[in-house]
């Protein structure tokens, strides 16, 4: 008991250590300052036009407080020509301002978009190019994420964020000099309220990440509830679970509602505490506009000018505060995606140096554990020759994919040596159907394949009927979003993948097994077909696969039992030959 | 904390769907559906829009009457007026948004229970787009959503139409040339901006996919990580991404440039508009029409009405319009037929000849390729409606391994018994948490033959009287295969059970065995 305990708070441990890293927000800066190399002037160009574009929108409030004071001074006897002028300069500065602003907020999100561009290109390359068996203890589901929710958080982000913090940070900067153009002390005023401000966003971001993370994953878990009721359709209906699972939707669903409640909850108070910044900035200069103007110091318009100015605030800045969530999941996304590429992008590991001959593997004293002391493996010693098909068989955790995956080279062995110098090619009982078309699904493994070439592979693995049944045959879209395949189907795409990336060596790891019945036959037969030529080794579970190699592997807790041909491993009337005598009895009635 | 969501979802008006509900009228009853919420949500929507409509107007009261005349009492009197103004517009908000919230989550719930209901319930048969589990959940989860949220319609613009009627109402009375001047021309220079702007908005909107298509084919690549590894296409995968990203970028600056001209436009027309306003009270104003208060209310309600204007306008017309598109799909769906099963059973018949039916406590074996076994197990049905036909498809749900075996109505002992006849005792060495492991979203924790062996025992556990199972373990290794089919037999004793396989191990313990090849059938039997 103690035993398992803590062999699994081991593996809890080292789950969180191998998980693939997340950047902090220096290193999310380097790469994102890499990825903008070369495009300093157009960031200073940005920066200028947004400036610009800022300082033009002050000048109509500044006019119309002018507007004011010609009114105050020069009621009835007023001159119309000054109304008219200034009017001029309202009009030519509004101009001004919208085309410099439009042509920065365009500069600034090209910038932006051309660097997130940069990144999910190299994340998606390092991933790649990492040890496969980093990616293994990660697991795929991390990448997958990173590469698909992470980038479209930052995508999604982006038009909202970029405009309103290069809007609104020039805006309140520019208004700021505005005002204390007109008098300081109405400044003083803006500068009072900012910590009102602060403590809003302060007390929305101690709140609001939690309740909009907890949202999130309502959704998630409501999506996933959803999808396994409908995925499983057939036996929702066979076991009548539906009213069941009915219920289990609705709570679900309804407890997402809980979460938004929570979320409006937060951001109601939040925007209460804005209006009341608001409210104190208007009394402030109202007040501040009735000192100075019964001392003299200050005009009427300069109040209406400084008042405007502040009503002119109140949507950028709200604009500002509100996408401060928006931008901090930006940033933890940036995190993840940046933390791909940090990981160090070394070589696939290279083999060992051998004297082999292309097409051999020589396997010496191998063994291996994924978690230290718990041998998946042991003692392991064998030889492929080229040419030779040499099938493995064995109950379900005899080792059977490890073997498979470490002559495959996803992972090195703990111990002993994998001496392999040749082209190689592992199928396993995961097939990918690509969200593309056939043609694409299958000219991933030879970039350069004819349709000629393409349609032969597809003949060879007996997979001529699929074509024919596909409406667009080779344009026709396959994948999540296209025509789906039985997962027979899938197989044959991924075996005739095999012949178009032509190997010296195939390892075939159980990769004929999900289809049924009748598919079991065509599938074996396309198998037989991949291997003509080459090198193979093959995990079967279907005796039959055994029977026709040139050697047999019988494997038994992570060790070789037996080893020779069929026809000597019956004779020798060993485990092989019992195994053998159970799959044969209806065969031979 | 006041209003939050209760515990049980609030009770909403019922969404009848009948032959004669159109996607408008499905809209309407949506819009309509949780008038506890949205009647006092709208009301209060008006006040918070009048609440801001009067800022301006008391701003400038407030400049006439106490800054340029010095008086300390008026400057107090319009500083208590502006507070109070401001906690008006601001508790309006905070209530009525939280309303109008909890009632379109009410009429999003009654929706989406209903739609689960008809997705889950539905007899299968015909073939629909919407049983491919990806359109069934965007109908769930994207289209309720859509829909539900015209609930919102009869709340925000009824407070943004009130508020352009309100200051509209002040202008008029302050200047009536004015007044007309603003209330028929800023929705004039609304529609000509939207009208220039809705082409670039429309293709901004396609080129947003394009980001998400970007994503979607990452993680499309990440899903076949282990497959791209296996052929060695790494730097395929690399090549295709990027070309995928380039042309994604690509279309995301053109829809940037397109919102950047739009808004740009928006500023350049709203500005000019509001310019010619305050030169032409100005111009009043210089030859004493317009009082200096007056003059400056004129200004501040010119540049606050054009924000309800826009959002009415805008956010209405294209709520109303994504909710009936999403109405229109939903409708399909709620108002579908149930295929016609004796029509599709009767061509199946033929198949179930050479089978018979299945003596007391028989266990019979068809032999039968994969189209052939999908008939012999419609006409099996027909026979024995009794069935339990279990899909062949192993689909586990959320949930344990026991929960999944141990189905409501199934004894301990039972799912225990059923787990050793699968042949999942040895999957305890592999589950920490023994048979309360949980087994991954679909399963995927668990390898295809050990969620196979859980599927099977889910079935045994049944106890069904009449059992069809097809191809049960097809992705079990030959060695298991051979214990379940030993334990499979004593299992089943007393009851009829048929076996659809080709596994000579399994057809080995039946008592006849049919083959039901496409041309007829012949009958054999085992030893």
């Amino acid at each position: 008991m103690s035993a398992t305990s803590s062999s699994a708070s081991a593996s809890g441990a080292r789950r969180t250590a191998d998980r693939l890293p997340v950047a902090d927000t220096r290193t999310v800066w380097r790469e994102a300052r890499r990825s903008l190399a070369g495009r300093w002037w157009q960031l200073a160009g940005v920066v200028t036009l947004l400036t610009g574009g800022a300082a033009a929108g002050v000048v109509s409030p500044l006019a119309l407080g002018a507007v004011v004071d010609i009114v105050q001074s020069g009621r009835a006897s007023g001159d119309p020509a000054a109304v008219w002028m200034l009017g001029g300069w309202m009009a030519a500065s509004i101009l001004l301002a919208a085309l410099l602003g439009a042509a920065g907020v365009i500069g600034a999100s090209r910038l932006i978009e051309v660097a997130l561009a940069d990144l999910r290109e190299r994340m998606v390359d390092t991933a790649f190019r990492l040890p496969q068996s980093r990616v293994e203890v990660a697991g795929t589901g991390d990448l997958i994420s990173r590469a698909g929710d992470d980038v479209a958080v930052v995508a999604e982000a982006i038009p909202s964020v970029v405009p309103a913090l290069a809007g609104s940070f020039f805006t309140i900067a520019v208004t700021l000099v505005g005002m204390a153009v007109i008098d300081p002390w109405y400044a003083v005023v803006l500068l009072v309220v900012v910590p009102v401000h602060a403590l809003a966003v302060r007390g929305y971001l101690r709140h609001a990440p939690q309740v909009y993370a907890g949202e999130r994953a309502a959704v998630a878990d409501r999506a996933h509830h959803l999808l396994d009721s409908l995925r499983g359709l057939e036996s929702v209906r066979a076991y009548g679970l539906a009213p069941a699972h009915i219920v289990r939707i609705a709570r679900v669903s309804w407890a997402v509602a809980g979460w938004t409640m929570r979320a409006r909850a937060i951001q109601n108070v939040f925007f209460a505490r804005l209006n009341l910044a608001e409210l104190l900035g208007m009394g402030g200069l109202l007040v501040v506009g009735f000192v100075l103007v019964s001392n003299g110091s200050g005009s009427i318009g300069g109040t209406t000018a400084a008042m405007l100015l502040f009503l002119r605030l109140f949507g950028p800045i709200n604009e500002l505060l509100f996408v401060v969530d928006e931008l901090q999941s930006a940033l933890a996304s940036l995190g993840r995606i940046v933390g791909v590429i940090t990981c160090a992008p070394q070589r696939r590991p290279s083999r060992v140096e051998s004297a082999a001959s292309a097409g051999t593997v020589r396997l010496t004293g191998v063994a291996h554990s994924y978690i230290e002391g718990h041998d998946v493996l042991s003692d392991i010693h064998f030889e492929l020759s080229p040419g030779e098909t040499v099938a493995v068989v064995g109950a379900s955790g005899a080792g059977k994919s490890t073997l498979a995956a470490l002559v495959a080279g996803v992972h090195e062995p703990t111990e002993g040596s994998v001496e392999q110098e040749c082209s190689v090619v592992l199928v396993t009982q995961e097939v990918h159907v690509f969200d593309a078309t056939l043609r694409a699904n299958l000219t991933v493994a030879r970039a350069d394949a004819t349709d000629e070439a393409v349609v032969d592979a597809l003949a060879r693995v007996g997979a001529t009927p699929l074509v024919s049944r596909l409406a667009s045959g080779l344009d026709e879209p396959l994948g999540s979003s296209g025509t789906t395949l039985t997962p027979a189907e899938a197989q044959q795409l991924a075996l005739a993948r095999v012949l178009l990336a032509d190997p010296e060596l195939v390892i075939l790891d159980e990769a004929t097994a999900e289809g049924g019945s009748r598919d079991a036959d065509r599938l074996d037969r396309a198998a037989a077909e991949v291997g003509r030529g080459r090198t193979v080794l093959i995990v079967a579970h279907r005796l039959s696969q055994a029977a026709t190699a040139d050697r047999v592997i019988l494997m038994h807790d992570g060790r070789i039992h037996e080893q020779g041909s069929h026809a000597e491993l019956v004779a020798a009337g060993g485990g092989y030959a019992r195994l053998w005598r159970a799959w044969s009895r209806e065969g031979e009635a | 904390m006041l209003l939050q969501a209760p515990g049980e979802p609030p009770r909403t008006r019922p969404l009848r769907v009948d032959d004669a509900t159109t996607a408008r009228r499905l809209t309407l009853r949506v819009m309509t559906a949780a008038p506890r919420y949205s009647v006092p949500a709208g009301a209060l929507s008006v006040t918070h829009q009048i609440g801001e409509a009067l800022v301006p107007v008391l701003m400038g009261l407030a400049i006439e009457r106490a800054v340029s005349t010095g008086d300390l009492g008026q400057l107090m009197l319009w500083l208590g007026l502006l507070a109070v103004d401001f906690a008006l517009l601001s508790f309006s908000w905070r209530f009525g948004s939280r309303l109008a919230e909890l009632g379109m989550l009410a009429v999003q719930h009654s929706l989406r229970t209903l739609v689960t209901e008809r997705l889950l319930l539905r007899a299968s048969g015909a073939r629909r787009a919407s049983d491919q589990p990806g359109v069934a959940l965007s109908l769930a989860t994207s289209d309720v959503n859509r829909l539900s949220s015209a609930v919102e319609i009869g709340v925000y613009p009824v407070g943004q139409f009130a508020a352009v009627l309100f200051g509209g109402g002040l202008l008029l009375v302050i200047s009536w040339p004015l007044g007309i001047a603003v209330l028929v021309g800023a929705p004039l220079l609304l529609w000509v901006t939207e009208r220039a702007g809705r082409t670039l908005r429309d293709r901004s909107g396609d080129e947003q996919e394009a980001a998400a298509v970007a994503a979607g084919q990452a993680a499309d690549l990440m899903t076949g990580y282990r497959v791209i590894r296996g052929i060695g296409a790494e730097a395929e995968a690399s090549r295709r991404y990027k070309q995928t990203s380039r042309a994604a970028l690509a279309s995301t600056l053109h829809a940037r440039r397109a919102e950047g001209v739009f808004g740009g436009t928006m500023d350049v027309a709203s500005g000019l508009f509001l310019t010619g306003i305050a030169v032409a009270a100005a111009l009043s104003a210089v030859t004493g029409g317009l009082g200096l208060g007056e003059l400056i209310a004129v200004v501040g309600l010119a540049q606050f009405l054009i924000d309800p204007l826009q959002y009415a306008a805008r956010n209405a017309g294209a709520l109303w319009a994504s909710a009936t598109a999403s109405s229109a799909r939903l409708l399909a769906l709620l108002r579908e037929a149930d295929p016609d099963a004796t029509g599709a059973a009767r061509s199946r018949r033929p198949a179930a000849r050479g089978i018979g039916r299945i003596g007391e406590g028989e266990l019979v074996g068809v032999a039968s390729d994969g189209v052939e076994a999908q008939r012999v197990i419609a006409a099996l049905r027909q026979t024995h409606p009794d069935a339990l036909a279990v899909p062949n498809a192993a689909h586990l749900f959320t949930g344990t391994v026991w929960q999944n075996v141990a189905l409501p109505g199934v004894e301990a002992t039972r799912a225990r018994a059923a787990l050793t006849a699968a042949g999942c005792d040895e999957l305890l060495d592999l589950l920490t948490q023994g048979w309360d492991s949980p087994v991954g979203e679909g399963g995927s924790a668990l390898s295809g033959g050990q969620r196979q062996r859980v599927a099977l025992a889910r079935a045994l556990a049944q106890d069904a009287p009449v059992l069809v199972l097809n191809d049960p373990t097809t992705a079990v290794d030959a060695v298991t295969e051979a214990g379940i089919a030993d334990r499979l037999r004593s299992e089943r004793t007393g009851n009829r059970t048929v076996l659809v396989t080709q596994s000579p191990a399994l057809l080995a313990i039946a008592d006849r065995v049919v083959r039901v090849d496409s041309p007829g059938s012949r009958t054999g039997s085992a030893a």
